[in-house]
This record gives structure tokens, sequence and C-alpha cells, in this order.
């Protein structure tokens, strides 16, 4: 019986030796740290990486088991991208370390239950409309009863006793959820089309609604929340989908055209946003521009090579171990360790899209392009942020940042994507 | 050795290494593509050439490269979407067995048109020309 379940056991030999490469790596960062520190290998901060890279063997053997036939290289990739914020966040504040920590082991659990249930993710679809009302539900739950513990100067967070949670970082995968099989089933109605307005090809007026909806929510996010960063990652994936689902570029060019009118309009009504888009055009002559400046410097101290891991002084910059976790580490691993990471990102984007692409059914294709966009899209909104390239607005970097609800959604949206590559055998040797 | 000294070629060491592993992986993506790429095209030689594109949006002359089975029609799961109102989910498919083509009919609604002629099933050679609906296409080599 031993041999029998031996020889039917599936391994996964790419992402075992990625793992360990990875976890060379982390192990090698952590040492760092501590040699920066106290000049020695503590051994506090040995048990942590060991906590970690265990969860994750652990976490991959089980993949073996649940899901043989799913891609291969994106877990790889996510625990690399784990263990840096990991270091840095643990380098930062040791307590908020610990506790992501711990919130890195529920994300293994939550990415482990992610490919088992639902057994097939085709059943997904049949709950559309209960994704987008929980959705829907999240967002009013979270303007009117809630909570402003990271004081952003706007309630995002939502308390259950001990845990706060931040709500937006679930709506996005519902919203994903519901778009692709809304999509999916009226992608011949949106990409046919026979009403003309000047010389352009539309839809019927009443799909155009969604969209619509989905532009107005997006700027009562802004206008409401001062949330620029959510309202372009949802306006964001919804287009990417859209244009993924009918291959009408005209979509994306009407929603971005919109959406760029609006906040123009934004900005001459409401002078919260005047006030973020006067930091970003000019920091120096700012009293609020502290922080970006701050993260400037600390580009600026990181150079090519960077400080070191626990020599640099990234703890001047605000926030630095969630918004500004980029020029932390900036100023830590410096140009080349950044742009490493970015290697990592696209990797992990291009992987999500070669996914979808492969994908059999129109509902999987586009629930994998549209939850890869997610990190796509956060990455450029916080990166771009921190680099003085568009606004700045708070939202997570997927993975690296700290933050408890924004790991645990991730880790779920790698789960669904597993799932999806397992359905067309993407990790099948061949 | 100082601890400085030890510090320093560690982050050297971190930055290669960082490199490394994404050289690896990069590596492994490669080397998936290709193996897919390989088992997709096995000797399925010629492809499509547009002709009428109907509602589809595709352009005259516009050419898709076939596969052993290329599976045409309006649904996204087609190798060859084929987006126009007179097409059927599934229309039909083009098979490349013992050295030729053949098309045929997967029960669609408007049926399939060689060289102008209804068929159900039909061998096909290059320079045909095929009708899915009001969408028509010429096999080239």
């Amino acid at each position: 019986m031993g041999s029998l379940a031996l020889q039917r056991r599936a391994t996964r030999p790419v992402e075992l030796t990625g793992l360990m490469f990875a976890a060379a790596l982390v192990i090698l960062a952590f040492m760092l740290l501590s040699g920066a520190s106290t000049g020695g290998i503590q051994s506090g901060l040995m048990f942590r990486v060991g906590i970690y890279l265990g969860a994750a063997l652990v976490t991959s053997l089980l993949l073996a088991r649940l899901v043989p036939d799913a891609d291969q290289l994106i877990f790889p990739v996510v625990v690399l991208l784990g263990g840096i914020g990991l270091v840095e966040i643990t380098r930062l504040d040791p307590p908020y370390g610990d506790r992501q920590l711990l919130w890195l082991c529920i994300g293994d659990v939550v990415l482990l239950a992610a490919t088992v249930w639902p057994r097939n993710i085709n059943r997904l679809r049949l709950y559309k409309y209960t994704w987008a009302v929980i959705g829907c539900f999240l967002i009013a739950l979270t303007i009117v009863h809630g909570s402003d513990v990271g004081a952003a100067g706007y309630p995002r967070w939502i308390g259950f006793g001990p845990i706060v949670l931040q709500p937006v970082e679930f709506l996005k995968i519902f919203m994903v959820i519901f778009f692709a099989a809304y999509l999916d089933e009226k992608r011949e109605l949106l990409s046919g089309g026979r009403l003309e307005i000047a010389g352009i090809r539309l839809p019927p007026i009443q799909y155009l609604i969604p969209l619509l909806i989905m532009w107005g929510l997006s700027l009562l996010l802004l206008i409401r929340q001062d949330d620029l960063g959510s309202a372009l990652l949802f306006l964001g994936i919804f287009l990417a989908m859209l244009y993924v689902g009918t291959s009408r570029p005209i979509f994306p060019a009407l929603g971005g055209g919109l959406f760029v009118l609006g906040t123009v309009a934004s900005y001459f009504l409401f002078s919260h946003v005047r006030l973020r888009t006067d930091i970003w055009l000019n920091p120096w002559n700012n009293s609020a521009g502290y922080q970006l400046i701050q993260g400037l410097f600390a580009f600026a101290a990181g150079g090519i090579g960077g400080q070191g891991i626990g020599l640099g002084h990234p703890g001047f910059v605000p926030v630095a171990d969630s918004d500004f976790i980029w020029a932390a580490l900036g100023e830590e691993i410096g140009l080349a360790g950044l742009m490493a990471l970015l290697i990592a990102y696209l990797v992990l984007v291009y992987r999500g899209f070669d996914i979808a692409v492969t994908a059999r059914d129109g509902f999987q294709k586009l629930l994998a392009a549209g939850l890869v966009s997610v990190f796509a899209i956060q990455a450029i909104v916080i990166i771009g942020g921190n680099t003085r390239l568009i606004p700045l607005t708070g939202v997570p970097l997927p993975f690296l940042s700290y933050g408890g609800s924004s790991i645990v959604a991730n880790f779920i949206i790698i789960g669904l994507l597993l799932k999806v590559s397992q359905t067309v055998g993407m990790g099948r040797p061949s | 050795m100082s601890v400085d000294v030890l510090l320093f070629w560690g982050r050297v060491a971190f930055l290669v290494g960082l490199y490394c592993f994404l050289a690896f992986v990069v590596l492994a993506l490669t080397r998936d593509l290709r193996s897919r790429s390989a088992s997709e095209d096995e000797a399925a030689p010629g492809e499509l050439v547009v002709i009428d594109p109907a509602g589809t949006g595709y352009r005259p002359n516009d050419a898709f490269p076939l596969r052993g089975e290329t599976l045409l029609g309006r649904a996204p799961d087609n190798t060859i979407a084929l987006m126009d109102d007179t097409v059927s989910g599934h229309h039909g498919r083009l098979l490349y067995r013992r050295g030729s083509w053949q098309v045929e009919d997967l029960k669609s609604t408007n049926g399939i048109t060689l060289n102008g002629r209804k068929v159900e099933r039909a061998r096909v050679e290059y320079g045909d020309i095929v009708g899915f609906g009001s969408v028509t296409v010429k096999l080239v080599k």
C-alpha cells in the first residue's frame, strides 16, 4: 500500500526547486538583517524565518496532493516577495513583523482552502449576484460604520472583535468573480453592437449601464472616501476585463476618458482632491508633502546597490511598512534590488495572463485575467505613487506591504489562479 | 574577516542571488512555452485568410495559424473566434488528418459552405473558400 501511495503521489519538482532558491534568499536576507543589528546571528530572527519557510514548504507539499497539475512558478515568486516584505517589516517594526508572519501563515491556509473549495471553479459563477451584493454591502458598511484605524482620514476599516479588516481588499475578489460571470454571459451582446454614435459602434445602451455604474462607484470612492487608489483599482480591473471579454478597445478608451473627465471635475470641485494633486506636482511647497519627500530621499540614499538590509534609515519615512515599503526597500536594497522585485511582479502577471490565455472556458479566462490585473494595477498605483509618477494614494503593494486583509485577500487570489491553471494542467511536466 | 566585510559580501550575494532566482524562473517559463507550442502545432500546415469578415471586426487578408484540430465559432473557447451574428457558438471545425484538411459542420444554424456549396463534411484543398455563416475564409498553404 505504501508503494502504491508513493506512485500516485504527484511531485512538483520545479516549484520545489524554486522554493529552495527563494528560501535561501529569504534566509540570507534575515542573516544580513541580524548581522547588521547585532553583528551576529540572532536565534529569534532565525526562528521566525524558519516558521515562514516551513509553512511555505508544507503548503507546497499539500499543493502537490490537492492540485498536482497547477502552475509551479507562481508560488515560489510569492514566497520570495512575502519573505522580503517580512524582512523589511521586521526590520522597521518587530511587533508588526510578528503579526505579518502570522498573516502570511494564515495566507498559506486560505490559499490551500481556495484550491479545495469550490471543487469546480465554475460553481462560483452560479452565485454571481450574491458576490456583487456582498461586495456592495461591504462598501456601504464601511462608509456608514467603519472606523479609521490606520489614520487615513476616512473610515476604511471594520472591526470584528480583536480583528480589524479592510473590506475593500476582499471586495476586489468579489467584484472580479461577478464581472467574470456577467461579462461571460453578456459577451456576445456587448461585442455585437449596432448602435452608432459619431461613427463609433456601441453596444445596446442597456448593456452600458454596468459600465456607467462602475464609473459612478469609482468616483464615489474617490470623493467620499478620498480613496483614489481603490477607485483606480476597481475601474482598472473592470475595463481590463471588459477588454479581455469583448476585444473592443473602445471600452477601455471610453471608460478611461470618462474617469479622466471625472477626476478633472473633482479637482475643481473638492479641496482634498486638489490638495493631493498639488502635493504630487510640488511636494516641496506643501507641508503635506513631507511623506513623499522623505520617500524620495530614501530612494536617493539607497542609490544603485542600496545601504544594505538593516543599515539604512527607512524609519524616517512615515508609514514605511505599508504604503511606503517600496521606498524603504529602495533605501536598503537599492535600485538593483527594486528592479529584481519589479521583474518578479512582471513574471507573476505574465504567468497569470498565460493562465487566462490557456484556460478553456470563458468564465475562467476572464476570472484569471481579472485577478491578475488586481496585482498589476495595485503595483502600478503604489509604486507610481512612491516614485512620484502619479499622485500618491495608499494601496498596499501585493505581498510586500504590511496588512492582514491585503495578505489574506492576495493569497486567496493566488489560490484561485492555481485552481484555474489546474483545470488546464499548466504545471504538468511535458 | 570583520562583520562589515561579511555584510558587504552578503549584500552582493543577495542581489546576485535575486537575479539568479529570476533567471531560473524565466528559463522555466520559456521552456514551458516552447514545449507547449511544440505540442500544439504538430504538423498542421497552412493558415486561414479572411475574405469576407462580415461582423467579426477582422479585416480582409487577416491570417490565422491552424492547429491539427481548429475550432471555429462565436464562443470564446474556439481556436478562432468569429464574432458575427450569423455564426453559431461552436460552428464547425477544420481537421488535419493523414495529409489533408477536412471541414466539419458542428450542427450550426447557418451551415458551412465550401466554394459556395453547402456541406456537412468535406475535404478542403488549398485555395478553397470556406464560409461560416456570412464569414468567408480561404485555406492557404
